[in-house]
């Protein structure tokens, strides 16, 4: 997982619980570089796991709903830092299809080593998409969090709803379903 | 986010963080530095490698010695090397952009193959067209055409051969190999002519001694007039009818008169026949040695069997009778005379040895057939020889394949047939045969239209 990913986190871990709660959670995570993270580094995801899992631990917020947080506040940083991404898009339902076919390509180009997760979009209809989410991070929370953000950010009236699928060799595996009203 | 908030460990901590994390940054700035300008040097490299490449695959392309021409998928001319701009008589810069198929001309079938190259999706495979270069002058030149995909950018490569030479040396081969087969064939005259000069000399022997007796009868008739003369000249005591009429057959008695004219229409008839028997085996000969047109004509195949048999006949009278039952209403085959003689001499010759060697029981037999097939005369040579074991059937057409003792056979004689009916008439021949019991070569040539 790449530096800036927990660079956000501590972000809104300072702007929601005080930077203090920021510190505490490093502290009890004993992470092996004492939280010192560089935004192109790369790192290993179960590190962002036990620091989700201590902050859950803490204020009693469970695990979900902080990622869920962390991905609408993870998505708004991602619209300012590449606004062309979003700009390129006039709509949820396109942007959802840019994610796996443009947005992780370019990543892949800028940092082959990212592990990303794999998103196959189906248009099934005008008003229906649907996005297959499949990744060993096992971080379906964050990527739904992401497209809710992602829905507000383009002020769709859409609905979502997830349905999580059996694993598949170790991998979560989740459908989501966009839904225009 | 109130940083006051924090203690002042909190704070260090924080800052130990930053200094951490910009320490990690500027060794992932260098290493990506690193990467990058080894990327570099790989581009540099690869631009290099290409541009050599590219200046190789150039010389080659211009350096061939076959016209080569680049063209886009609506046959556009994008490149062309100087053997094409030479051979379209083109001067520097003016084909990008021509349509090939303007720069050729030929047949409807070749300009066909041509366009089938074209569009999305090509005609594209190992064949090659004979057609025409066309230049501006109007002179045309016979070329052969290949066409191939490059694998890049839907550009096609064709590669256009000047055949003229190869069209001069192929007239010169043919020329070789029509004199190759009259030379064989005087050959085959010179291994016959023993043969054939017993043929003559039977004949030849018994007009001989026709015309002795002729030449006896002349004597005896001019002897008798000569004494009919001095009978009626006498001078002195006349003499009685009676006297004179005893007097002259008691001559005519003494000089065999009567039997010598008895015997000479006989001895006429067989001269005349014995010297038509002569130039029938000579008319054969001189058939069978002519070279032949060049151009191919009408041919008579019963009169070119009827004409091997006679010149061939003192090969095979002694070791197989020879049947023929030969089509009257056959239609000629358009041919070459001198090759088509060459054929029937040639299995006659290996139908006489099989059966030489095998002496069957009862005789050896040669049966010559002709017919008509659809519209294909049809040729069949059967004898009761040694004939063709499996293994080597499919051999026996090879040039050089000899089942005969060392000495006897070349291994030419099928082989020049075999080129004779299918390179040379268009034809096919096949081969049916029992091992010990004989053998049947079966010959179609195309009938000659009209």
């Amino acid at each position: 997982m790449k530096g800036i990913v927990f660079n956000e986190f501590f972000g809104l871990v300072d702007e929601t619980f005080g930077p203090n709660m920021t510190e505490t959670i490093i502290v009890d995570a004993d992470l092996p570089n004492e939280g010192g993270y560089t935004g192109v580094g790369h790192y290993d995801a179960s590190e962002m796991q036990s620091l989700v899992g201590h902050l859950s631990a803490r204020t009693e917020v469970p695990v979900r709903d902080l990622l869920l947080a962390f991905g609408k506040y993870l998505l708004k940083s991602f619209s300012r830092n590449h606004a062309n991404y979003f700009q390129s898009c006039s709509d949820i339902f396109q942007f959802a299809q840019a994610i796996e076919h443009q947005i992780h390509v370019d990543v892949l180009k800028l940092y082959p080593d990212a592990e990303l997760p794999r998103l196959a979009p189906t248009l099934e209809s005008e008003t229906r998409l649907s996005l297959l989410y499949r990744s060993s991070r096992h971080m379906a929370d964050l990527a739904e969090g992401l497209l809710l953000g992602a829905i507000e950010h383009y002020g769709d009236t859409v609905d979502l709803e997830r349905t999580d699928l059996p694993d598949e060799d170790g991998d979560q595996v989740a459908r989501f379903t966009l839904r225009r009203r | 986010m109130t940083l006051e908030q924090l203690s002042y460990e909190a704070l260090e901590r924080r800052l130990a963080r930053e200094k951490k994390a910009r320490l990690a940054a500027e060794g992932l700035l260098e290493k990506k530095s690193l990467e990058l300008f080894q990327a570099n040097q790989d581009v540099a490299e690869q631009a290099e490698l290409i541009g050599r490449e590219r200046a190789v695959l150039g010389a080659v392309f211009d350096a061939r010695p076959a016209a080569l021409v680049l063209t886009n998928s609506a046959l556009e001319v994008e490149r062309l090397n100087p053997v094409a701009r030479r051979l379209f008589a083109l001067p520097d810069g003016a084909a990008p952009g021509q349509s090939l198929p303007d720069l050729l001309s030929g047949s409807a079938g070749f300009l066909d193959w041509v366009r089938a190259r074209a569009g999305a999706q090509p005609e594209i495979d190992d064949s090659t067209v004979e057609g025409f270069a066309r230049q501006a002058s109007g002179e045309e030149i016979p070329v052969r055409i290949s066409c191939s995909l490059i694998g890049y950018n839907d550009l096609r490569l064709w590669i256009i051969l000047d055949i003229r030479r190869h069209l001069a040396a192929e007239e010169e081969k043919k020329v070789l190999e029509r004199s190759l087969v009259q030379a064989q064939k005087m050959e085959a005259l010179g291994t016959l002519a023993s043969g054939v000069a017993h043929e003559i000399n039977t004949p030849i022997q018994y007009i001989g001694d026709n015309v002795s007796f002729l030449q006896e009868v002349c004597g005896a008739v001019g002897a008798f007039l000569g004494a009919v003369d001095g009978a009626l000249a006498a001078e002195g005591e006349p003499v009685s009818r009676e006297q004179l009429a005893a007097t002259l057959a008691g001559k005519r008695a003494e000089l065999d008169i009567d039997y010598l004219l008895e015997e000479t229409p006989s001895a006429i008839a067989q001269s005349l026949h014995g010297l038509k028997q002569v130039a029938s085996i000579v008319s054969a000969i001189r058939e069978f040695s002519h070279p032949g047109d060049t151009e191919m004509t009408p041919v008579d195949l019963n009169a070119v069997i009827d004409t091997t048999l006679s010149v061939t006949r003192n090969s095979w009278k002694n070791i197989a009778e020879v049947e023929h039952e030969l089509d009257p209403d056959l239609p000629s085959v358009l041919g070459h005379a001198g090759d088509l003689h060459q054929l029937v001499l040639n299995l006659i010759g290996n139908a006489t040895d099989a059966i030489a060697e095998r002496a069957p029981a009862g005789g050896g037999k040669i049966r010559i057939s002709t017919g008509l097939e659809r519209n294909n005369v049809v040729i069949r040579v059967q004898d009761n020889g040694t004939g063709i074991k499996d293994a080597d059937r499919t051999r026996v057409f090879d040039p050089f394949f000899t089942t005969k003792a060392p000495g006897k056979g070349t291994g030419q004689g099928l082989a020049i047939v075999f080129k004779i009916v299918n390179v040379g008439h268009g034809g096919q021949i096949s081969v049916d045969s029992t091992w010990g019991e004989g053998t049947t070569f079966t010959i179609r040539l195309p009938r000659s239209e009209g």
